[in-house]
């Protein structure tokens, strides 16, 4: 089951119930603000403009305009839920479905790491915001695909080695012009 | 530092959406810099009052605050006293014929 966290700031009322956010944040005193970027930092990717990932940016910019800190920190994918057939990797079938030769290194993140830095850079950028960046880019490894999959191969139950396809740009961009008006907005990774 | 001296200087930091994806990665270290009293207070924002749900945040040591997220007094005064807000909020829409049409005047 596919489903998103979508708490109240959604559709028609995002933009007022941001904008209330950063009046209240500002009123109040807030010195520090992490808004709730994550993920991938779509403002230097090609979804800059994509209907999921545009207001995030937007609401960004907003935030920097009216508080005294913002830090914005950028996870890429979340390591738990990186290699699930979602997102073409197929562990049961052993088949990973992959753009390219799977020989581009490819940054993630573990759960625990986004939280750790998320509490550490709130407490620096109190004490110390000239230290923190307005941009917080955060990993935990940086491998290839094909080094992920030698990785995974070690602890295979069947003793299998995954196969990677690759398709080449040209073709996952054809895909994704075909498909992406079919995924509805909002709908960036299943939570389980 | 003296653990005194740390929580007078520690900050007091409120969560937005605490039951969600990326919350649910936040609090638990935001738990335990409270508990190394780095951070001196951990105001946890809800929308809904249920008192269940709050209890074990609150047997952790953490205060809670209703909020109603459209309204500027309410959000106001719940984030009063606020040093650092981490909002876990994902932000979508509006959306226009199925694609996002927001950009105006950025």
């Amino acid at each position: 089951m596919l489903t998103v966290d979508m708490m109240g700031l959604q559709g028609d009322d995002w933009k007022e119930n941001k904008d209330t956010l950063l009046e209240a944040a500002a009123k109040a005193g807030v010195k520090v603000y992490i808004p709730s970027e994550f993920g991938t930092n779509h403002e230097i990717t090609n979804y800059a403009h994509n209907a999921t990932f545009a207001p995030k940016g937007h609401h960004f910019h907003e935030a920097v305009a009216k508080l005294p800190k913002v830090v914005g920190i950028y996870t890429s994918l979340v390591m738990e839920q990186t290699f699930i057939k979602w997102l073409g990797f197929d562990n049961d079938k052993e088949v990973w479905e992959i753009v390219g030769k799977g020989d581009v290194p490819v940054s993630i993140t573990a759960k625990k790491d986004v939280g750790r830095f998320t509490v550490e850079a709130a407490i620096m950028a109190f004490h110390t915001p000239e230290k923190v960046p307005e941009k917080c880019q955060i990993h935990t490894v940086t491998y290839t695909l094909q080094q992920y999959a030698d990785i995974l191969d070690k602890y295979s139950e069947t003793g299998n080695k995954l196969k990677l396809q690759g398709k080449t740009l040209e073709e996952a961009k054809e895909n994704w012009e075909n498909i992406k008006d079919t995924i509805p907005i909002g709908m960036v990774s299943p939570h389980h | 530092m003296s653990s005194s001296t740390a929580t007078a200087t520690a900050p007091a930091v409120a969560v937005i959406g605490h039951k969600g994806y990326i919350g649910s990665m936040v609090l638990p270290i935001a738990f335990e810099a409270l508990q190394q009293k780095r951070i001196k207070e951990l105001r946890i924002l809800s929308r809904k009052f249920d008192a269940n749900a709050l209890k074990g945040l609150i047997a952790q040591g953490a205060t809670t605050q209703n909020a109603s997220y459209n309204n500027l007094a309410s959000l106001t005064q719940a984030l009063t006293g606020i040093d650092v807000l981490i909002s876990t909020h994902i932000v979508w829409g509006p959306v226009v014929d199925g694609r996002y049409d927001g950009l105006a005047g950025r």
